[in-house]
């Protein structure tokens, strides 16, 4: 949780531009990485984040603070937006396409082994075949580092029930790489 | 695959940032775009204030629809209630005025009737008159001596 952010919310709810900024800064980079493993695609990830974030800009008078970070509110209108997406677009993403996974590649990844790359693109590949809510769980606790008790909040489930879909997700992700390999 | 591979797997997208442009793009547009003001809550006290707020609305309202509806009612009732007196008025009035009329007509009748005999008579008393045989005889003796003047 970021330090003063509910000082800086109550900035952003009086329409303070700088307050909010702030937020955004913090908040993009896991919004942003949590919307393009959803959707695959980066120009698509772009535009679902940037409007995720306009919303909740246009909407943050009516936030109220209930003991969870801000970004828990983020987290649900980025999923939000996302699955209006695919009701209006009803596409898939086709994860098979080497061009869509060009985000993948980091500096840093394309230094390192074929091995951990292969291992990346069966993950996210396994990861689609998923539940929705099962994916959400897993990108939210391991790829953005979320506490339980915030994705709990975020998803609108209890952290005993968070705990069982990661569990079930694990595995049924595991199943589905080896179906794969 | 080990489940602990998975995870480090699902972990080392962490690296993945979003696009320096696209983040300041983005920033520039959400915030020249509007802001809408505070969204309705659903605390109970809230919703309890505005139901109240409306309810009092909703009864001045009605209140001042009332108030209208029985003045124009009223002008209506006051209308419907001096109506048949006015007509009854009317009524009593022309027929009045029919009965006056129709005893002004007997009267010319009447006169008409006692002129027309009177006429009658004057036309017959002229007549007898004229005729009398007084003035016949007169009118004679009057013819003779102008006969008798001229001879």
């Amino acid at each position: 949780m970021l330090e003063d952010e509910q000082d800086l919310v109550k900035k952003s709810k009086d329409g303070e531009v700088e307050a909010f900024g702030l937020l955004y800064d913090h908040y993009l980079p896991k919004i942003y990485r949590f919307v393009l493993i959803k959707v695959g695609r980066r120009e698509e990830a772009e535009d679902l984040t940037h409007q995720a974030f306009l919303k909740a800009w246009q909407n943050i008078a009516g936030y109220e603070f209930k003991g969870y970070p801000f970004g828990s509110w983020l987290y649900k209108i980025a999923r939000n937006t996302v699955y209006d997406y695919y009701r209006q677009t009803r596409t898939e993403m086709d994860i098979e396409d080497a061009d869509d996974l060009g985000w993948l590649v980091t500096e840093e990844d394309a230094a390192a082994d074929t091995e951990k790359r292969l291992d990346l693109q069966r993950t996210l590949e396994s990861l689609k075949k998923l539940k929705g809510i099962e994916e959400d769980v897993l990108i939210m606790r391991f790829v953005d580092d979320l506490p339980i008790k915030e994705v709990a909040r975020t998803l609108g489930k209890t952290e005993g029930a968070v705990k069982l879909i990661q569990n079930r997700g694990i595995k049924n992700l595991k199943k589905l790489i080896e179906k794969e390999s | 695959m080990s489940e602990e591979r998975i995870i480090k797997s699902l972990s080392a997208l962490k690296s993945v940032q979003p696009d320096g442009d696209f983040a300041v793009k983005s920033k520039t547009l959400i915030f020249s775009s509007a802001r809408t003001s505070a969204r309705p809550t659903l605390a109970p006290k809230v919703i309890f204030g505005r139901v109240l707020d409306m309810g009092l609305s909703l009864a001045l309202m009605s209140a001042l629809v009332i108030t209208v509806l029985s003045g124009v009612g009223l002008i209506s009732g006051r209308n419907a209630a001096v109506t048949p007196v006015l007509n009854s008025g009317l009524t009593n009035d022309a027929s009045a005025a029919i009965q006056d009329i129709n005893v002004h007509l007997s009267d010319v009748q009447y006169f008409n009737a006692e002129s027309a005999k009177t006429n009658t008579a004057l036309k017959a008393a002229a007549g007898k008159a004229v005729v009398s045989p007084a003035a016949s005889a007169s009118q004679q003796n009057i013819d003779s001596l102008l006969n008798q003047a001229a001879q």
